[in-house]
Protein backbone atom coordinates (compact mmCIF):
# COMPACT_ATOMS: atom_id res chain seq x y z
CA UNK A 1 0.00 0.00 0.00
CA UNK A 2 1.56 3.33 -0.92
CA UNK A 3 0.95 6.11 1.64
CA UNK A 4 -1.16 9.28 1.60
CA UNK A 5 -4.86 9.85 1.97
CA UNK A 6 -6.13 8.51 -1.34
CA UNK A 7 -5.06 5.08 -2.50
CA UNK A 8 -4.77 3.46 -5.91
CA UNK A 9 -5.38 -0.25 -6.46
CA UNK A 10 -3.79 -2.28 -9.20
CA UNK A 11 -2.26 -5.57 -10.27
CA UNK A 12 1.29 -5.88 -11.55
CA UNK A 13 1.92 -8.71 -14.04
CA UNK A 14 5.54 -9.77 -14.38
CA UNK A 15 6.65 -12.13 -17.17
CA UNK A 16 8.73 -15.22 -16.48
CA UNK A 17 11.20 -13.92 -19.09
CA UNK A 18 11.58 -10.22 -19.88
CA UNK A 19 11.75 -8.86 -23.40
CA UNK A 20 15.11 -7.22 -24.12
CA UNK A 21 13.90 -3.69 -23.56
CA UNK A 22 12.78 -1.70 -20.55
CA UNK A 23 9.22 -1.19 -21.72
CA UNK A 24 6.21 -1.85 -19.54
CA UNK A 25 2.53 -1.50 -20.40
CA UNK A 26 -0.16 0.32 -18.48
CA UNK A 27 -3.89 -0.29 -18.88
CA UNK A 28 -6.16 2.69 -18.24
CA UNK A 29 -9.79 2.38 -17.16
CA UNK A 30 -12.44 2.14 -19.84
CA UNK A 31 -15.08 4.53 -18.55
CA UNK A 32 -16.34 3.38 -15.17
CA UNK A 33 -15.24 -0.23 -15.62
CA UNK A 34 -12.61 -1.34 -13.14
CA UNK A 35 -9.10 -2.47 -13.94
CA UNK A 36 -10.00 -5.96 -15.21
CA UNK A 37 -11.42 -4.20 -18.26
CA UNK A 38 -14.61 -4.84 -20.22
CA UNK A 39 -15.19 -8.61 -20.47
CA UNK A 40 -11.95 -9.08 -18.45
CA UNK A 41 -10.01 -7.88 -21.52
CA UNK A 42 -7.24 -6.12 -19.58
CA UNK A 43 -6.52 -9.31 -17.61
CA UNK A 44 -6.35 -11.32 -20.84
CA UNK A 45 -4.13 -8.72 -22.49
CA UNK A 46 -1.82 -8.44 -19.48
CA UNK A 47 -1.26 -12.20 -19.42
CA UNK A 48 -0.77 -12.34 -23.19
CA UNK A 49 1.77 -9.50 -23.06
CA UNK A 50 3.60 -11.28 -20.25
CA UNK A 51 4.10 -14.22 -22.60
CA UNK A 52 5.79 -11.75 -24.96
CA UNK A 53 8.06 -10.58 -22.16
CA UNK A 54 6.25 -7.36 -21.23
CA UNK A 55 5.41 -6.47 -17.64
CA UNK A 56 2.23 -4.49 -17.15
CA UNK A 57 0.16 -2.71 -14.57
CA UNK A 58 -3.60 -2.59 -14.69
CA UNK A 59 -4.93 -0.19 -12.11
CA UNK A 60 -7.85 2.01 -11.19
CA UNK A 61 -7.63 5.78 -11.48
CA UNK A 62 -8.88 7.57 -8.40
CA UNK A 63 -12.69 7.47 -8.23
CA UNK A 64 -12.70 4.40 -10.44
CA UNK A 65 -12.95 0.71 -9.58
CA UNK A 66 -11.37 -0.23 -6.27
CA UNK A 67 -9.30 2.95 -5.85
CA UNK A 68 -10.30 5.65 -3.43
CA UNK A 69 -12.33 8.71 -4.27
CA UNK A 70 -10.31 11.61 -5.66
CA UNK A 71 -10.02 14.39 -3.08
CA UNK A 72 -7.29 16.58 -4.55
CA UNK A 73 -9.67 18.72 -6.58
CA UNK A 74 -8.02 17.86 -9.88
CA UNK A 75 -10.20 17.52 -12.96
CA UNK A 76 -10.67 14.09 -14.54
CA UNK A 77 -8.04 14.84 -17.18
CA UNK A 78 -5.43 16.39 -14.87
CA UNK A 79 -6.07 13.74 -12.25
CA UNK A 80 -5.67 10.92 -14.75
CA UNK A 81 -2.29 12.33 -15.81
CA UNK A 82 -1.15 12.37 -12.18
CA UNK A 83 -2.39 8.85 -11.54
CA UNK A 84 -0.79 7.39 -14.67
CA UNK A 85 2.53 9.04 -13.84
CA UNK A 86 2.34 7.39 -10.46
CA UNK A 87 1.74 4.06 -12.20
CA UNK A 88 4.89 4.67 -14.22
CA UNK A 89 6.86 5.26 -11.03
CA UNK A 90 5.54 2.02 -9.59
CA UNK A 91 6.67 0.11 -12.67
CA UNK A 92 10.05 1.83 -12.63
CA UNK A 93 10.63 0.75 -9.04
CA UNK A 94 9.17 -2.72 -9.43
CA UNK A 95 10.60 -3.87 -12.78
CA UNK A 96 13.05 -1.17 -13.82
CA UNK A 97 10.91 0.06 -16.72
CA UNK A 98 11.83 3.46 -18.12
CA UNK A 99 9.59 3.50 -21.17
CA UNK A 100 5.90 2.81 -21.36
CA UNK A 101 3.11 1.77 -23.68
CA UNK A 102 -0.31 2.99 -22.60
CA UNK A 103 -3.47 1.19 -23.57
CA UNK A 104 -7.11 1.94 -23.11
CA UNK A 105 -10.63 1.65 -24.48
CA UNK A 106 -12.87 4.72 -24.91
CA UNK A 107 -11.92 7.20 -22.16
CA UNK A 108 -8.92 4.96 -21.56
CA UNK A 109 -7.85 5.65 -25.13
CA UNK A 110 -8.33 9.39 -24.70
CA UNK A 111 -6.38 9.38 -21.45
CA UNK A 112 -3.60 7.30 -23.00
CA UNK A 113 -3.16 9.79 -25.82
CA UNK A 114 -3.35 12.76 -23.48
CA UNK A 115 -0.67 11.37 -21.15
CA UNK A 116 1.49 10.47 -24.15
CA UNK A 117 1.44 14.09 -25.31
CA UNK A 118 2.58 15.22 -21.86
CA UNK A 119 5.22 12.63 -21.02
CA UNK A 120 8.09 11.59 -23.31
CA UNK A 121 8.53 8.32 -21.42
CA UNK A 122 5.45 7.09 -23.29
CA UNK A 123 6.80 5.44 -26.43
CA UNK A 124 3.60 3.77 -27.55
CA UNK A 125 -0.16 4.07 -27.33
CA UNK A 126 -2.90 1.60 -28.17
CA UNK A 127 -6.09 3.63 -28.44
CA UNK A 128 -9.25 1.55 -28.86
CA UNK A 129 -12.33 3.54 -29.88
CA UNK A 130 -10.63 6.81 -29.07
CA UNK A 131 -11.00 10.15 -30.79
CA UNK A 132 -11.49 10.18 -34.55
CA UNK A 133 -12.28 12.82 -37.14
CA UNK A 134 -15.08 12.76 -39.65
CA UNK A 135 -14.07 13.16 -43.28
CA UNK A 136 -15.92 13.63 -46.55
CA UNK A 137 -15.81 9.86 -46.95
CA UNK A 138 -17.41 9.47 -43.52
CA UNK A 139 -20.31 11.77 -44.42
CA UNK A 140 -20.86 10.11 -47.79
CA UNK A 141 -21.05 6.69 -46.16
CA UNK A 142 -23.26 7.98 -43.38
CA UNK A 143 -25.87 9.36 -45.77
CA UNK A 144 -25.68 6.42 -48.19
CA UNK A 145 -26.38 4.07 -45.31
CA UNK A 146 -29.23 6.26 -44.14
CA UNK A 147 -30.75 6.18 -47.62
CA UNK A 148 -30.38 2.42 -47.64
CA UNK A 149 -32.06 2.19 -44.24
CA UNK A 150 -34.91 4.45 -45.40
CA UNK A 151 -35.63 2.11 -48.33
CA UNK A 152 -35.41 -0.97 -46.10
CA UNK A 153 -37.60 0.57 -43.41
CA UNK A 154 -40.16 1.66 -46.00
CA UNK A 155 -40.39 -1.81 -47.48
CA UNK A 156 -40.63 -3.43 -44.04
CA UNK A 157 -43.02 -0.86 -42.53
CA UNK A 158 -40.63 0.50 -39.93
CA UNK A 159 -40.88 4.19 -40.90
CA UNK A 160 -43.77 6.64 -41.38
CA UNK A 161 -44.19 6.00 -45.08
CA UNK A 162 -43.90 2.27 -44.65
CA UNK A 163 -46.45 2.25 -41.84
CA UNK A 164 -48.81 4.47 -43.89
CA UNK A 165 -48.55 2.07 -46.79
CA UNK A 166 -49.38 -0.81 -44.45
CA UNK A 167 -51.97 1.06 -42.37
CA UNK A 168 -49.99 0.40 -39.15
CA UNK A 169 -49.99 2.67 -36.00
CA UNK A 170 -47.10 5.09 -35.35
CA UNK A 171 -44.58 4.54 -32.51
CA UNK A 172 -42.93 7.34 -30.52
CA UNK A 173 -40.99 9.78 -32.72
CA UNK A 174 -37.23 10.00 -32.36
CA UNK A 175 -34.86 12.57 -33.80
CA UNK A 176 -33.29 11.52 -37.09
CA UNK A 177 -30.64 14.27 -37.10
CA UNK A 178 -27.06 13.10 -37.43
CA UNK A 179 -25.50 13.47 -33.99
CA UNK A 180 -22.50 15.78 -33.91
CA UNK A 181 -19.25 14.09 -33.04
CA UNK A 182 -18.24 17.08 -30.87
CA UNK A 183 -21.41 16.74 -28.77
CA UNK A 184 -20.85 13.02 -28.28
CA UNK A 185 -17.20 13.65 -27.37
CA UNK A 186 -18.25 16.23 -24.77
CA UNK A 187 -20.86 13.83 -23.37
CA UNK A 188 -18.30 11.04 -23.08
CA UNK A 189 -15.19 12.88 -21.99
CA UNK A 190 -16.36 15.84 -19.90
CA UNK A 191 -13.67 18.43 -19.38
CA UNK A 192 -11.33 17.09 -22.07
CA UNK A 193 -11.75 19.39 -25.06
CA UNK A 194 -11.71 17.62 -28.40
CA UNK A 195 -8.86 19.22 -30.33
CA UNK A 196 -9.54 20.43 -33.84
CA UNK A 197 -8.20 18.29 -36.65
CA UNK A 198 -5.27 20.67 -37.16
CA UNK A 199 -4.45 20.62 -33.46
CA UNK A 200 -4.66 16.83 -33.44
CA UNK A 201 -2.36 16.66 -36.45
CA UNK A 202 0.19 18.83 -34.64
CA UNK A 203 0.02 16.75 -31.50
CA UNK A 204 0.27 13.43 -33.33
CA UNK A 205 3.08 14.83 -35.44
CA UNK A 206 5.02 15.83 -32.33
CA UNK A 207 4.60 12.36 -30.89
CA UNK A 208 5.77 10.74 -34.12
CA UNK A 209 8.72 13.20 -34.24
CA UNK A 210 9.98 11.90 -30.90
CA UNK A 211 9.69 8.30 -32.03
CA UNK A 212 6.39 7.21 -30.52
CA UNK A 213 4.37 4.43 -32.12
CA UNK A 214 0.59 4.58 -32.06
CA UNK A 215 -2.02 1.95 -32.80
CA UNK A 216 -5.59 3.10 -33.32
CA UNK A 217 -8.33 0.47 -33.32
CA UNK A 218 -11.90 1.39 -34.19
CA UNK A 219 -14.93 -0.87 -33.87
CA UNK A 220 -18.35 -0.89 -35.46
CA UNK A 221 -19.83 0.57 -32.27
CA UNK A 222 -17.86 3.74 -32.91
CA UNK A 223 -19.80 4.55 -36.08
CA UNK A 224 -20.70 8.01 -34.82
CA UNK A 225 -17.02 8.90 -35.15
CA UNK A 226 -15.60 6.32 -37.57
CA UNK A 227 -17.27 4.32 -40.34
CA UNK A 228 -14.73 3.11 -42.93
CA UNK A 229 -11.30 1.55 -43.03
CA UNK A 230 -9.38 4.43 -44.60
CA UNK A 231 -10.89 7.23 -42.57
CA UNK A 232 -7.86 7.92 -40.38
CA UNK A 233 -5.55 7.98 -43.39
CA UNK A 234 -7.89 10.38 -45.15
CA UNK A 235 -8.01 12.64 -42.06
CA UNK A 236 -4.24 12.69 -41.52
CA UNK A 237 -2.57 11.74 -44.82
CA UNK A 238 0.81 13.34 -44.12
CA UNK A 239 1.23 11.77 -40.69
CA UNK A 240 0.20 8.35 -41.93
CA UNK A 241 2.94 8.45 -44.58
CA UNK A 242 5.53 8.47 -41.82
CA UNK A 243 4.72 4.90 -40.85
CA UNK A 244 4.55 5.32 -37.08
CA UNK A 245 0.80 5.02 -36.84
CA UNK A 246 -1.12 1.83 -37.53
CA UNK A 247 -4.91 1.80 -37.79
CA UNK A 248 -7.20 -1.21 -37.62
CA UNK A 249 -10.92 -1.14 -38.31
CA UNK A 250 -13.07 -3.95 -36.89
CA UNK A 251 -16.61 -3.10 -38.02
CA UNK A 252 -18.03 -6.41 -36.77
CA UNK A 253 -16.73 -5.94 -33.23
CA UNK A 254 -18.58 -3.96 -30.59
CA UNK A 255 -17.08 -1.40 -28.23
CA UNK A 256 -16.15 -3.97 -25.59
CA UNK A 257 -15.36 -6.95 -27.89
CA UNK A 258 -18.15 -9.03 -26.39
CA UNK A 259 -17.91 -11.97 -28.79
CA UNK A 260 -15.09 -14.33 -27.84
CA UNK A 261 -13.66 -14.49 -31.36
CA UNK A 262 -13.43 -10.68 -31.36
CA UNK A 263 -11.58 -10.81 -28.05
CA UNK A 264 -9.11 -13.29 -29.55
CA UNK A 265 -8.63 -11.06 -32.57
CA UNK A 266 -7.91 -8.10 -30.31
CA UNK A 267 -5.32 -10.07 -28.34
CA UNK A 268 -3.63 -11.06 -31.60
CA UNK A 269 -3.69 -7.53 -33.03
CA UNK A 270 -2.18 -6.01 -29.90
CA UNK A 271 0.47 -8.74 -29.65
CA UNK A 272 1.44 -8.35 -33.30
CA UNK A 273 1.70 -4.59 -33.08
CA UNK A 274 3.73 -4.63 -29.86
CA UNK A 275 6.27 -7.13 -31.13
CA UNK A 276 6.49 -5.41 -34.54
CA UNK A 277 7.00 -2.03 -32.86
CA UNK A 278 9.24 -2.92 -29.95
CA UNK A 279 10.29 -6.57 -30.27
CA UNK A 280 9.49 -9.33 -27.84
CA UNK A 281 8.90 -13.05 -27.41
CA UNK A 282 7.11 -15.41 -29.73
CA UNK A 283 4.02 -15.54 -27.52
CA UNK A 284 4.58 -19.13 -26.44
CA UNK A 285 4.39 -20.24 -22.86
CA UNK A 286 7.82 -19.51 -21.44
CA UNK A 287 6.76 -20.01 -17.85
CA UNK A 288 4.06 -18.60 -15.63
CA UNK A 289 3.76 -14.86 -15.23
CA UNK A 290 3.59 -13.62 -11.66
CA UNK A 291 0.81 -11.27 -10.66
CA UNK A 292 1.09 -9.01 -7.64
CA UNK A 293 -1.91 -7.03 -6.42
CA UNK A 294 -1.17 -3.85 -4.53
CA UNK A 295 -2.49 -0.62 -3.13
CA UNK A 296 -0.53 2.63 -3.48
CA UNK A 297 -0.69 6.26 -2.42
CA UNK A 298 -1.91 8.89 -4.79
CA UNK A 299 -0.43 12.34 -4.27
CA UNK B 1 -7.42 -1.56 2.47
CA UNK B 2 -5.30 -4.49 1.28
CA UNK B 3 -5.25 -6.07 -2.16
CA UNK B 4 -3.77 -9.56 -2.06
CA UNK B 5 -3.86 -13.14 -3.23
CA UNK B 6 -5.11 -16.00 -1.08
CA UNK B 7 -6.17 -19.58 -1.54
CA UNK B 8 -4.13 -22.54 -2.75
CA UNK B 9 -1.10 -22.18 -5.02
CA UNK B 10 -3.00 -23.79 -7.89
CA UNK B 11 -6.07 -21.59 -7.46
CA UNK B 12 -4.85 -18.16 -6.42
CA UNK B 13 -7.75 -15.85 -5.63
CA UNK B 14 -7.70 -12.06 -5.69
CA UNK B 15 -9.23 -10.29 -2.72
CA UNK B 16 -9.53 -6.84 -1.28
CA UNK B 17 -9.86 -6.58 2.46
CA UNK B 18 -11.41 -3.49 4.01
CA UNK B 19 -10.97 -3.56 7.78
CA UNK B 20 -13.67 -2.13 10.01
CA UNK B 21 -13.14 1.63 10.37
CA UNK B 22 -14.25 1.32 13.96
CA UNK B 23 -14.35 -1.95 15.76
CA UNK B 24 -17.66 -2.91 17.33
CA UNK B 25 -17.80 -5.57 20.00
CA UNK B 26 -18.33 -8.29 18.95
CA UNK B 27 -16.66 -7.74 15.57
CA UNK B 28 -18.67 -8.29 12.41
CA UNK B 29 -17.35 -9.58 9.08
CA UNK B 30 -18.94 -9.81 5.62
CA UNK B 31 -17.78 -11.75 2.56
CA UNK B 32 -19.10 -10.26 -0.70
CA UNK B 33 -19.95 -12.88 -3.35
CA UNK B 34 -20.21 -11.23 -6.79
CA UNK B 35 -22.28 -12.47 -9.75
CA UNK B 36 -21.15 -14.46 -12.78
CA UNK B 37 -20.13 -13.15 -16.18
CA UNK B 38 -21.20 -9.74 -17.42
CA UNK B 39 -23.16 -9.14 -14.20
CA UNK B 40 -19.83 -9.22 -12.36
CA UNK B 41 -18.63 -6.30 -14.46
CA UNK B 42 -21.96 -4.45 -14.14
CA UNK B 43 -22.13 -4.71 -10.36
CA UNK B 44 -18.51 -4.00 -9.45
CA UNK B 45 -18.97 -0.30 -8.77
CA UNK B 46 -22.03 -0.88 -6.62
CA UNK B 47 -20.31 -3.61 -4.63
CA UNK B 48 -17.30 -1.35 -4.12
CA UNK B 49 -19.66 1.29 -2.71
CA UNK B 50 -21.27 -1.30 -0.45
CA UNK B 51 -17.84 -2.46 0.74
CA UNK B 52 -16.76 1.08 1.59
CA UNK B 53 -19.96 1.86 3.46
CA UNK B 54 -19.90 -1.39 5.43
CA UNK B 55 -16.28 -0.80 6.40
CA UNK B 56 -17.10 2.74 7.53
CA UNK B 57 -19.98 1.31 9.59
CA UNK B 58 -17.63 -0.96 11.50
CA UNK B 59 -17.74 -4.14 9.44
CA UNK B 60 -14.70 -6.09 8.23
CA UNK B 61 -15.26 -6.81 4.54
CA UNK B 62 -13.61 -9.17 2.08
CA UNK B 63 -14.51 -8.66 -1.58
CA UNK B 64 -13.00 -11.30 -3.85
CA UNK B 65 -12.99 -12.81 -7.34
CA UNK B 66 -13.71 -16.48 -8.09
CA UNK B 67 -11.12 -18.59 -9.86
CA UNK B 68 -11.07 -17.77 -13.56
CA UNK B 69 -12.85 -14.48 -12.91
CA UNK B 70 -11.76 -10.90 -12.32
CA UNK B 71 -8.16 -10.68 -11.13
CA UNK B 72 -7.98 -14.23 -9.80
CA UNK B 73 -5.79 -16.81 -11.50
CA UNK B 74 -7.12 -18.98 -14.26
CA UNK B 75 -8.61 -18.44 -17.65
CA UNK B 76 -12.32 -17.74 -17.89
CA UNK B 77 -12.85 -21.18 -19.42
CA UNK B 78 -11.34 -22.83 -16.32
CA UNK B 79 -14.02 -21.68 -13.91
CA UNK B 80 -16.55 -24.15 -12.51
CA UNK B 81 -19.42 -24.03 -10.06
CA UNK B 82 -17.72 -26.58 -7.83
CA UNK B 83 -14.52 -24.51 -7.76
CA UNK B 84 -16.44 -21.33 -7.05
CA UNK B 85 -18.19 -22.92 -4.07
CA UNK B 86 -14.78 -23.88 -2.78
CA UNK B 87 -13.63 -20.29 -3.38
CA UNK B 88 -16.45 -18.95 -1.21
CA UNK B 89 -15.32 -21.33 1.54
CA UNK B 90 -11.74 -20.08 1.15
CA UNK B 91 -12.92 -16.49 1.38
CA UNK B 92 -14.83 -17.21 4.58
CA UNK B 93 -11.75 -18.82 6.15
CA UNK B 94 -9.54 -15.96 4.96
CA UNK B 95 -11.73 -13.24 6.44
CA UNK B 96 -12.02 -15.06 9.74
CA UNK B 97 -8.26 -15.33 9.86
CA UNK B 98 -7.52 -11.73 8.83
CA UNK B 99 -10.07 -10.12 11.12
CA UNK B 100 -9.87 -12.57 14.00
CA UNK B 101 -13.51 -13.63 13.70
CA UNK B 102 -15.31 -16.76 14.81
CA UNK B 103 -18.04 -16.33 12.22
CA UNK B 104 -18.87 -14.14 9.23
CA UNK B 105 -21.87 -13.13 7.16
CA UNK B 106 -22.30 -13.35 3.40
CA UNK B 107 -23.77 -10.81 1.00
CA UNK B 108 -24.28 -12.35 -2.44
CA UNK B 109 -25.67 -10.86 -5.65
CA UNK B 110 -27.43 -12.94 -8.30
CA UNK B 111 -25.39 -16.14 -8.88
CA UNK B 112 -23.08 -14.98 -6.13
CA UNK B 113 -26.01 -15.24 -3.73
CA UNK B 114 -26.62 -18.76 -5.02
CA UNK B 115 -22.99 -19.74 -4.50
CA UNK B 116 -23.07 -18.23 -1.03
CA UNK B 117 -26.15 -20.26 -0.15
CA UNK B 118 -24.64 -23.47 -1.55
CA UNK B 119 -21.31 -22.95 0.21
CA UNK B 120 -22.92 -22.63 3.64
CA UNK B 121 -24.63 -26.05 3.76
CA UNK B 122 -21.60 -27.67 5.38
CA UNK B 123 -20.60 -24.77 7.63
CA UNK B 124 -21.68 -23.49 11.01
CA UNK B 125 -19.76 -20.21 10.91
CA UNK B 126 -22.01 -18.11 8.66
CA UNK B 127 -24.32 -16.00 10.79
CA UNK B 128 -26.31 -14.18 8.16
CA UNK B 129 -26.86 -14.75 4.47
CA UNK B 130 -28.11 -11.80 2.44
CA UNK B 131 -29.23 -12.81 -1.05
CA UNK B 132 -29.81 -9.96 -3.50
CA UNK B 133 -31.91 -11.18 -6.45
CA UNK B 134 -30.58 -14.73 -6.09
CA UNK B 135 -30.56 -17.20 -8.96
CA UNK B 136 -32.83 -20.01 -7.81
CA UNK B 137 -32.30 -22.38 -10.75
CA UNK B 138 -29.05 -22.35 -12.69
CA UNK B 139 -30.74 -23.60 -15.86
CA UNK B 140 -33.17 -20.67 -15.78
CA UNK B 141 -30.29 -18.24 -15.27
CA UNK B 142 -28.43 -19.65 -18.26
CA UNK B 143 -31.62 -19.39 -20.35
CA UNK B 144 -32.15 -15.80 -19.26
CA UNK B 145 -28.58 -14.88 -20.18
CA UNK B 146 -28.85 -16.66 -23.51
CA UNK B 147 -32.08 -14.84 -24.35
CA UNK B 148 -30.45 -11.57 -23.33
CA UNK B 149 -27.46 -12.35 -25.51
CA UNK B 150 -29.67 -13.17 -28.49
CA UNK B 151 -31.59 -9.93 -28.08
CA UNK B 152 -28.37 -7.99 -27.81
CA UNK B 153 -26.92 -9.75 -30.89
CA UNK B 154 -29.99 -8.72 -32.89
CA UNK B 155 -29.03 -5.07 -32.32
CA UNK B 156 -25.57 -5.64 -33.79
CA UNK B 157 -24.80 -4.77 -37.43
CA UNK B 158 -24.78 -7.78 -39.74
CA UNK B 159 -21.31 -9.29 -40.06
CA UNK B 160 -19.63 -9.24 -43.44
CA UNK B 161 -18.61 -12.92 -43.35
CA UNK B 162 -19.27 -16.19 -41.48
CA UNK B 163 -19.66 -15.75 -37.74
CA UNK B 164 -18.80 -18.41 -35.15
CA UNK B 165 -21.70 -19.76 -33.14
CA UNK B 166 -22.43 -18.01 -29.85
CA UNK B 167 -23.60 -21.24 -28.19
CA UNK B 168 -20.54 -21.64 -25.98
CA UNK B 169 -20.44 -18.10 -24.65
CA UNK B 170 -22.67 -15.80 -22.63
CA UNK B 171 -22.31 -12.06 -23.09
CA UNK B 172 -18.55 -11.89 -23.26
CA UNK B 173 -17.64 -14.95 -21.19
CA UNK B 174 -17.09 -18.62 -22.07
CA UNK B 175 -19.95 -20.96 -21.21
CA UNK B 176 -19.01 -24.42 -22.42
CA UNK B 177 -20.80 -27.71 -22.01
CA UNK B 178 -19.20 -28.53 -18.67
CA UNK B 179 -20.17 -25.24 -17.03
CA UNK B 180 -23.60 -25.39 -18.62
CA UNK B 181 -24.10 -28.84 -17.11
CA UNK B 182 -23.12 -27.56 -13.68
CA UNK B 183 -25.55 -24.66 -13.98
CA UNK B 184 -28.33 -27.10 -14.89
CA UNK B 185 -27.66 -28.99 -11.65
CA UNK B 186 -28.08 -25.87 -9.48
CA UNK B 187 -31.49 -25.59 -7.80
CA UNK B 188 -31.86 -23.86 -4.45
CA UNK B 189 -35.33 -25.34 -4.09
CA UNK B 190 -33.75 -28.77 -3.63
CA UNK B 191 -31.33 -27.53 -0.98
CA UNK B 192 -32.54 -28.81 2.37
CA UNK B 193 -29.73 -27.59 4.61
CA UNK B 194 -29.65 -23.87 5.41
CA UNK B 195 -27.30 -23.18 8.28
CA UNK B 196 -27.11 -19.36 8.64
CA UNK B 197 -29.03 -18.09 11.65
CA UNK B 198 -30.71 -15.43 9.54
CA UNK B 199 -31.44 -15.41 5.81
CA UNK B 200 -32.57 -12.24 4.06
CA UNK B 201 -33.74 -12.32 0.45
CA UNK B 202 -33.88 -8.99 -1.36
CA UNK B 203 -36.01 -8.67 -4.47
CA UNK B 204 -35.62 -5.55 -6.59
CA UNK B 205 -38.16 -4.10 -9.01
CA UNK B 206 -39.67 -6.73 -11.27
CA UNK B 207 -38.00 -9.67 -9.51
CA UNK B 208 -40.01 -12.36 -7.78
CA UNK B 209 -38.54 -14.83 -5.29
CA UNK B 210 -41.79 -16.19 -3.91
CA UNK B 211 -40.86 -19.83 -4.59
CA UNK B 212 -37.64 -19.42 -2.65
CA UNK B 213 -39.40 -17.57 0.16
CA UNK B 214 -41.85 -20.42 0.55
CA UNK B 215 -39.07 -22.99 0.40
CA UNK B 216 -37.29 -21.14 3.21
CA UNK B 217 -40.38 -21.17 5.41
CA UNK B 218 -39.13 -23.97 7.61
CA UNK B 219 -39.14 -24.53 11.37
CA UNK B 220 -35.35 -24.38 11.70
CA UNK B 221 -34.74 -21.39 9.36
CA UNK B 222 -35.16 -17.69 10.16
CA UNK B 223 -35.92 -16.18 6.81
CA UNK B 224 -37.03 -12.70 5.77
CA UNK B 225 -37.98 -11.25 2.41
CA UNK B 226 -37.72 -7.66 1.36
CA UNK B 227 -38.85 -5.80 -1.73
CA UNK B 228 -36.73 -2.79 -2.66
CA UNK B 229 -37.78 -0.30 -5.31
CA UNK B 230 -34.73 -0.33 -7.55
CA UNK B 231 -34.71 -1.24 -11.22
CA UNK B 232 -31.53 -3.24 -11.78
CA UNK B 233 -32.50 -4.04 -15.40
CA UNK B 234 -30.93 -7.49 -15.21
CA UNK B 235 -32.68 -8.55 -18.42
CA UNK B 236 -32.52 -5.33 -20.43
CA UNK B 237 -30.31 -5.64 -23.56
CA UNK B 238 -29.52 -1.92 -23.52
CA UNK B 239 -28.10 -2.26 -19.97
CA UNK B 240 -25.84 -5.23 -20.64
CA UNK B 241 -22.70 -3.10 -20.64
CA UNK B 242 -23.82 -0.39 -18.23
CA UNK B 243 -22.61 -0.07 -14.68
CA UNK B 244 -25.37 -0.74 -12.17
CA UNK B 245 -26.06 1.98 -9.64
CA UNK B 246 -28.26 0.51 -6.90
CA UNK B 247 -27.92 2.91 -3.99
CA UNK B 248 -31.27 1.88 -2.53
CA UNK B 249 -30.06 -1.69 -2.12
CA UNK B 250 -26.64 -0.62 -0.84
CA UNK B 251 -28.18 1.59 1.84
CA UNK B 252 -30.54 -1.17 2.93
CA UNK B 253 -27.81 -3.81 3.17
CA UNK B 254 -25.63 -1.38 5.10
CA UNK B 255 -28.46 -0.79 7.56
CA UNK B 256 -28.83 -4.54 8.08
CA UNK B 257 -25.31 -4.65 9.50
CA UNK B 258 -25.18 -1.24 11.20
CA UNK B 259 -24.91 -1.19 14.98
CA UNK B 260 -24.71 -4.97 14.87
CA UNK B 261 -28.37 -5.18 13.88
CA UNK B 262 -27.43 -8.50 12.32
CA UNK B 263 -25.85 -10.85 14.81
Amino acid sequence: MFGGESRLVGVLTEPAERASNNIACIFINAGLIHHVGPNRLYVQLARRLARLGYPSLRFDLLSRGDSDTRRDGLSFVAGSLTDVRLAMEVLQRAVGADRFVLMGICSGAVNSLHVATQDPRVVGVIAIDGPAYQTTGYHVRYYLRRIGRVWTNTLTGRNKIGRWLRGAPAPVERSSAQPRAEDEFAYLYGDLVMPSRDEAAQVLGAMVDRGAQIFFIFTGSWAIFYNYAGQFRDAFPEIMKRGAIRVAYAPDADHTFTRLHHQQRLLDMVSDWLTASFGGGRGEETGNAVERPGVGAAR
Amino acid sequence: MQAFHFGSARHRLFGIYHPAARVPRPPVGVVICPPFGHEYIRTHRTLRTLTTRLSASGVHVLKFDYFGCGDSAGGAEEGSVAQWQSDVASAIDELKDMAGLQAVSIVGVRFGATLGAMATTTRKDVRTLVMWDPVVRGSAHAEELRRLQNEWLRTRPKASGPVPSADAELIGFPFGASLSGEFNAVDLLTQTKWTPRRIITIATTGMDHEELRQHLTKPNVTSESEQILCDCQWFEPASVHLQLLANEVVVRIESLFAHQAVS
